[in-house]
C-alpha cells in the first residue's frame, strides 16, 4: 500500500473515532471488542461429527423437499456409476443452447473423476472437457465453458433447510463450470449434507483443514437455477446463469 | 420540493403503476413476513440481529480497520473514499491505469448514490447494468424505482416495446421470452467485459470477504469473467463475524425476497490465486462515507446506519404503496429513503420526504434488523418544526411554530385559558 493510501485510511478512521467519540488514539483491538464465538463452534462441530445414519437421511429428505420448492432436482443415487448413467441420459434429452453441437464440462476432482463422464458419454460423441493441469490452458477452457450444455462440479457441502450447495474454488475447480452451462450438475456424497448455514461457518472457521484453507478466493452458496422475476414480477429460470440444476447425492 | 407532489399525483393516478405495486406489496410484503416465521430461531432473531448490527456500528473504526487489514493480506486493495467524487475519481483511475473498455455493472445502490455510470461513460467507457431490472431501466433511461425490484413501474407491454426498439429483436410482451433475449444479449457484455463493477450486502471484518447476493446470476458473472473486479461499499455495511453474517444473510434473504437464501452468494475476499482458472487477478475494495460519519456521529440518526438495503419496508408501506419510488426523487426511495435522503442530501431540500410518511410502524416490524424508522421519522419533524442548528435544519414554518406557542402558551394558565375561550366564542359564536 503506498503512503497516499495509508494517509487516507489514517483520516478516514480518524473521522469515524470523532463520530463514534472516541479518543485519537483510542488503541482498542478486533479480539478485545467482539468475544470468540468459539464455543458456540465447536458445540456445532461436535453436532456435524457425531451425525447419526438417520440424522443424515433427514437431512436428505429436507434437502430434497426445499429443493423442490426452488427447481432444484435432488435426486439421492446409490453408486457414482448411477449418477454418471443419469447424467448422460440428461444430456441425451436436453437441447444445447449456446452451440450447435453437445458438450459437457467439468471439474477436476477425485469423485467427478470416478464418474467416468467421457467413457460414458462416447457412444452419443459428446466431449467432456476437464481443466487441463496448466495454467496456459485456462483460456481454452473457458471457451470450452462458454458453449457447454452442462456443467458438472461435485462441492464442499450441502446445507439441506435453504437446499445451498458450498462449492470453494480451486484449481481445476473453476466458477465458471457452475455458470457458464444452460445446466450445473453436482454429484455430492451423503456424507456432506449439513443443517445450516451456521454449520457450513463453524467449519470453514474451525475445522482444522478447512480452517487452514479459509474460504479461498470465491466460496459460492448455489440454491437452485439462476431466476428472476424483473419482469411483472413473473418468474423465469436462466436469466444468466444455469436454466436448470440437478443435485445427485450418492449414499455414504 | 414540488416535484414530491407532483410525482406522487402522477402515480397515483396510474392505474398500471397502482397494480404493479399492489401485486409487489401483496408478494414481497407477505412473503417476508412468513419467512421470518420460519426461521430455526423464530422471528425474534431480528431483535438479536438490530444488538448485532448496532454492536459494529459503534465500533466502525475497529472493524473497518480489520476489514482493510484483511483484504490487503488476500491480495486486494482498498481505497477509502470520504466521498462520491473521490470514489468516482478512484474507479475512473483504475479504469484508466488498466485500459478499460467495457465494464458490466452488478445491481448496486450505491453506485447511483455517487452517480457512477455517467462519469465512466464520460470517459468513453461502455457500461452495461446486468441485472434484468437494472438492464431496463438503464434502456429506457430511467432511474430504478425500487432497491431490489428496479423496473417494478414497467409492463410487459412497454418493456417489449423497448427491447424491439434497442436490441433489434421482433416484438413480443412475454416475461420468459423477454429475458432470454436479454440474457443472450447480456452475455455478450460479460465475455467482453474488462471490468467487473459490484455493491457489496455485507462485508466481514475478521475473514476480510464481502457477500453479494443475487438471484439472476449476473454478479457471478462481473466477479468471475472480467480480468478486474471493483465493489464500492458503504462504509457501514460491515459485520464482524461469521456468526454475524450467518444471522444476517438469512435475515436479509428473507426481507427482500421471502427466500430463505439468495440464490446466489458470492463470499469475495480476494483476486484470483495462483492455479486458478477464473477470478479477477485485480480486486479493489472502495469503502464510502459520503455523509455517513456525519449520521454517525448522531445517536438519534446513528440507528439508520444498520440497514442492509433489503427493501423489506418498501413492500410494506401504505405510501410507497400509492406513490411509488421515483416519487422520492432520490437514490434510497420508502421508509429507508426518507430517512437516509434526508440525512445525505439535506433535511429542509428533502422535507417532504419526513412529512410524506405515516407513522404506521409497518416498517419497523418489516425491517429484517428492525429499525425504529418511524422514531426517526419523529426526529426529523421535531426538527423541522424547531430548527436544528446541528444539521443546519431551518424552521419548516416559523409561523406554524409562533402559532402553536402562543396556543401552549395560552393552554397553561387557567386564567389565560378561559379568557381566550371567551374571545373564541365572541368570534365564532
Amino acid at each position: 500500500m503506498n503512503l497516499e493510501c495509508i494517509s487516507n485510511q489514517t483520516h478516514f478512521l480518524q473521522k469515524i473515532r470523532t463520530a463514534l467519540g472516541q479518543p485519537a488514539a483510542a488503541g482498542r483491538n478486533f479480539h478485545d471488542v467482539f468475544s470468540d464465538a468459539r464455543s458456540g463452534s465447536s458445540c456445532l462441530l461436535n453436532r456435524i461429527n457425531n451425525r447419526s445414519t438417520l440424522d443424515r437421511k433427514l437431512l436428505l429428505d429436507r434437502l430434497i423437499q426445499e429443493g423442490r420448492l426452488l427447481n432444484l432436482k435432488v435426486i439421492s443415487v446409490p453408486t457414482a456409476a448411477d449418477a454418471a448413467r443419469a447424467i448422460a441420459e440428461l444430456a441425451r434429452e436436453r437441447a444445447p443452447e449456446w452451440s450447435d453441437a453437445k458438450s459437457l464440462v467439468a471439474w477436476r476432482h477425485p469423485l467427478i473423476d470416478s464418474l467416468n463422464l467421457p467413457e460414458r458419454l462416447k457412444d452419443q460423441d459428446i466431449p467432456v472437457h476437464v481443466p487441463g493441469p496448466e495454467p496456459a490452458d485456462a483460456g481454452l477452457f473457458r471457451l470450452r465453458a462458454q458453449t457447454a450444455l452442462i456443467g458438472v462440479t461435485s462441492a464442499d457441502y450441502c446445507i439441506a433447510e435453504s437446499a445451498s450447495l458450498v462449492l470453494k474454488t480451486r484449481p481445476g475447480q473453476p466458477r465458471m463450470v457452475s455458470l457458464l452451462p444452460s445446466i450445473h450438475v453436482a454429484v455430492i456424497s451423503e456424507d456432506q449434507l449439513l443443517e445450516s448455514l451456521a454449520e457450513c461457518y463453524a467449519l470453514v472457521k474451525r475445522d482444522p483443514d478447512a480452517e487452514k484453507e479459509g474460504l479461498t478466493c470465491c466460496m459460492t452458496l448455489i440454491s437452485g437455477p439462476s431466476k428472476t422475476a424483473d419482469i411483472e414480477a413473473v418468474m423465469v429460470h436462466g436469466a444468466h446463469g444455469p436454466r436448470e440444476m440437478v443435485i445427485y447425492v450418492l449414499a455414504a | 420540493m414540488q416535484s414530491y407532489i407532483d410525482e406522487a399525483r402522477k402515480a397515483i393516478s396510474n392505474p398500471v403503476l397502482q397494480g404493479a405495486l399492489a401485486n409487489l406489496q401483496d408478494r414481497l410484503g407477505k412473503g417476508a413476513a412468513a419467512a421470518y416465521l420460519n426461521l430455526a430461531e423464530g422471528p425474534d432473531l431480528r431483535l438479536k440481529a438490530h444488538e448485532l448490527r448496532m454492536q459494529s456500528i459503534n465500533n466502525l473504526d475497529v472493524l473497518l480497520e480489520t476489514l482493510a487489514a484483511q483484504v490487503a493480506k488476500n491480495g486486494g486493495r482498498v481505497i477509502f473514499a470520504e466521498d462520491a467524487a473521490s470514489a468516482v475519481a478512484a474507479c475512473r483511475d483504475i479504469a484508466r491505469k488498466h485500459g478499460v473498455c467495457a465494464v458490466v455493472k452488478g445491481k448496486s445502490m450505491v453506485t447511483e448514490e455517487i452517480g457512477l455510470n455517467a462519469a465512466l461513460i464520460a470517459d468513453g467507457i461502455e457500461v452495461t447494468e446486468t441485472d434484468l431490472g437494472e438492464y431496463i431501466i438503464q434502456l429506457a433511461a430511467e432511474h430504478p424505482s425500487h432497491i431490489i425490484a428496479p423496473a417494478i413501474h414497467k409492463t410487459r407491454a412497454e418493456i417489449g416495446a423497448l427491447f424491439a426498439e434497442k436490441l433489434g429483436i421482433a416484438y413480443n410482451d412475454d416475461p420468459p421470452t423477454l429475458t432470454w433475449e436479454a440474457r443472450k444479449a447480456l452475455r455478450e457484455k460479460f465475455l467482453a467485459a474488462d471490468m467487473g463493477i459490484t455493491g457489496c450486502n455485507l462485508a466481514c471484518a475478521e475473514t476480510g470477504h464481502i457477500a453479494i447476493l443475487s438471484n439472476e446470476g449476473n454478479i457471478r458473472m462481473a466477479t468471475t469473467l472480467p480480468n478486474i473486479h471493483v465493489a464500492i461499499m458503504g462504509m457501514e455495511r460491515v459485520s464482524a463475524t461469521m456468526e454475524d453474517h450467518d444471522v444476517l444473510l438469512r435475515l436479509l434473504s428473507r426481507g427482500a425476497a421471502g427466500q430463505k437464501m439468495a440464490g446466489y452468494v458470492s463470499h469475495i475476499s480476494g483476486p484470483r490465486q495462483p492455479g486458478h482458472e477464473d477470478g479477477p487477478e485485480t480486486y479493489y475494495l472502495i469503502i464510502l462515507d459520503n455523509g455517513r460519519s456525519r449520521i454517525l456521529a448522531d445517536k438519534r440518526f446513528r440507528e439508520i446506519l444498520c440497514c442492509i438495503r433489503c427493501g423489506a419496508c418498501l413492500n410494506v408501506c401504505p405510501v410507497y404503496a400509492k406513490i411509488g419510488g421515483h416519487a422520492y426523487g432520490a437514490t434510497y426511495c420508502g421508509p429507508v429513503g426518507a430517512v437516509v435522503t434526508p440525512l445525505l442530501a439535506g433535511i429542509n431540500r428533502s422535507r417532504d420526504l419526513c412529512l410524506g410518511e405515516t407513522l404506521c410502524g409497518a416498517c419497523r416490524e418489516a425491517c429484517p434488523v428492525h429499525i425504529d424508522i418511524p422514531r426517526m421519522l419523529l426526529e426529523l419533524r421535531s426538527m423541522l418544526a424547531d430548527g436544528d442548528a446541528s444539521w443546519q435544519v431551518r424552521r419548516n414554518s416559523p409561523l406554524e411554530k409562533a402559532g402553536w406557542m402562543i396556543w401552549s402558551w395560552i393552554m397553561q394558565d387557567r386564567r389565560r385559558y378561559e379568557l381566550g375561550a371567551r374571545l373564541m366564542k365572541r368570534i365564532f359564536p
